[in-house]
């Protein structure tokens, strides 16, 4: 489910996508101060971006660095970060934990398992730090498998138990903003389970997994509903972010909201296309 | 409401979406409370005003109508007095855009409502437990208790509802997050009464936001798989995620 809120970098100034980039990496850098080495590994654009947009709501000071990283030894990185990369890393740890245990249960891989129980003291100091959050992802990952068991076709029904999800972890902190940043993750949220489902569909029909879009694919117009439900989400979610006062970093908070969370959906159109064609 | 909210920020009518939030940035840092410790109250006072003057520019320009403010509403039509438009934690994002709506409505179905009790004392729609119904429901869509408007709006069987039933759960679908299902059931709602100016508006507000979206994210080419940006955007995040323990491999 991770890897759709990027950006398109094509679209972006390359001095946008610079600071993009430093976002990036200071990202990963708190990660590996925070979590070590295993938390480096749960580095993500999504979170990027959510980290992005707080930095650009509250606009907070922030350490900036030039420093070598270790997958890119060769020349020096420039990041920036502070405390609310380091609530961003925490959620990094929090969302992949639960997915962990998740896959583990679902597909018995002993590599996912290992690697939450290689999380799971630095998971509980921040259950106890962020309550809210830690319950919505249980709860979240909980009611998900419920829906699969009883093929849910519901779409708002699946999708919102992600954007439930989402929705808390956006809730950085209780202030005049808080109703915003719920919104904007909840519809983000709802938008990346379906177009995850979507792009795993074919994945999904062949393996006999749950996908909710089995129901609907049978119709003629399923492209159209597809592309009209995800922009439907998309819609809500961007309308929201103009609601916030941000002034910086908008122009890249745009491209992804407008346009990067596009990129892979247009992919998958794209290679759907081309198989029919050949 | 504030009576001049630009006033109140410092700018003028025409001023471009960029410069109202720039505007409001200073002015709230200004008057924040805690920037304030010799007299936290009057800035706190200021404070708000700010703030609802900004919301209420805002909600103007997202539904295309005057952000003057206008009398208040009196009691008698429910409004919580929050001043907030939605709230998560009631499981409810009510749009503000459809606060006119609201207004609208009420007063269609008050005067509906007072004709039909006067004439005959028999309810206008259906059964009584159906009344009740839509009348709970739209009480709970007044106090941005969507989740149980909803949970009302169902108990309703589905060989009684008709296309108000099917407006009345558009918005409150809506209001709770369900905007697949309120899109769904506003169409039905046209469908079942195609004459009826309210329902074929509310399926309009509901459509807009798509459109507004669309054509706001025309300026950006879409990326193709094809200028291999995308496949190195996945595969950079994977390298990032690969060192380490490597359970992403």
């Amino acid at each position: 489910m991770f890897g759709y809120v990027i950006c398109n970098k094509n679209e972006m100034k390359i001095r946008d996508y610079e600071t993009y980039r430093s976002f990036y990496c200071g990202l990963c850098h708190t990660l590996l101060k925070r979590y070590g080495r295993k938390g480096q590994a749960l580095l993500s654009y999504d979170l990027t971006f959510l980290n992005i947009l707080l930095e650009s709501l509250y606009e907070s000071p922030l350490t900036e660095k030039n420093e070598r990283c270790v997958v890119h030894p060769a020349k020096k990185h420039h990041m920036v970060y502070n405390g609310i990369t380091e609530y961003t890393a925490d959620m990094c740890v929090l969302l992949t934990y639960y997915k962990l245990l998740d896959d583990w249960k679902d597909e018995h891989s002993v590599p996912r398992r290992a690697g939450a129980q290689a999380l799971a003291r630095s998971v509980r100091k921040i259950e106890k730090d962020y309550p809210g959050q830690a319950r919505a992802v249980k709860e979240c990952i909980s009611q998900l498998a419920v829906y699969e068991k009883k093929n849910e076709s519901d779409l708002d029904k699946v999708a919102g138990l992600t954007g439930h999800m989402l929705a808390e972890i956006f809730c950085y902190r209780t202030d005049e903003w808080t109703d915003e940043m719920q919104m904007i993750g909840f519809y983000l949220g709802k938008y990346i389970y379906l177009v995850d489902a979507y792009v795993d569909l074919k994945k999904d029909t062949r393996k006999g997994r749950y996908n909710v879009w089995k129901h609907y694919e049978h119709r003629k117009d399923f492209d159209a509903l597809v592309e009209n439900t995800l922009t439907m989400m998309m819609s809500e979610c961007a309308r929201f972010f103009e609601r916030l006062p941000i002034v910086q970093n908008d122009e890249i908070l745009r491209n992804i909201l407008y346009s990067g969370v596009w990129v892979r959906y247009n992919a998958c159109k794209e290679k759907e296309i081309k198989g029919t064609r050949e | 409401m504030i009576a001049d909210p630009y006033k109140v920020l410092g700018v003028r009518e025409d001023v471009t979406d960029q410069e109202l939030k720039k505007a409001y940035r200073e002015l709230s840092k200004k008057y924040h409370p805690d920037a304030n410790p010799n007299d936290p109250k009057a800035a706190e006072e200021r404070f708000k005003d700010i703030q609802e003057a900004y919301r209420q520019i805002t909600d103007a320009r997202e539904r295309g109508v005057s952000a003057y403010g206008r009398e208040p509403e009196p009691a008698s039509y429910g409004q919580t007095g929050s001043g907030r438009q939605y709230s998560y934690k009631e499981y409810s994002s009510a749009s503000s855009a459809f606060e006119d709506f609201f207004t609208q409505w009420q007063r269609a179905q008050q005067e509906a409502q007072r004709q039909s009790w006067q004439q005959q004392g028999t309810s206008y729609s259906g059964s009584e437990h159906y009344d009740n119904v839509i009348r709970a429901a739209y009480n709970y869509i007044n106090a941005n208790r969507y989740f149980e408007a909803v949970n009302a709006l169902n108990g309703i069987s589905a060989a009684e509802r008709d296309a108000q039933w099917y407006y009345v759960s558009a918005i409150a679908n809506q209001g709770a997050g369900n905007n697949i299902t309120a899109m769904q059931y506003a169409k039905r709602a046209v469908d079942m009464d195609p004459s009826n100016y309210l329902y074929a508006q509310l399926l309009q507000r509901l459509q807009g936001g798509g459109e507004r979206y669309q054509s706001r994210g025309a300026i950006y080419s879409p990326a193709s798989s094809g200028s291999g940006w995308c496949l190195s955007m996945i595969a950079l995040n994977l390298l990032c995620n690969c060192f380490g323990n490597g359970f992403f491999c």
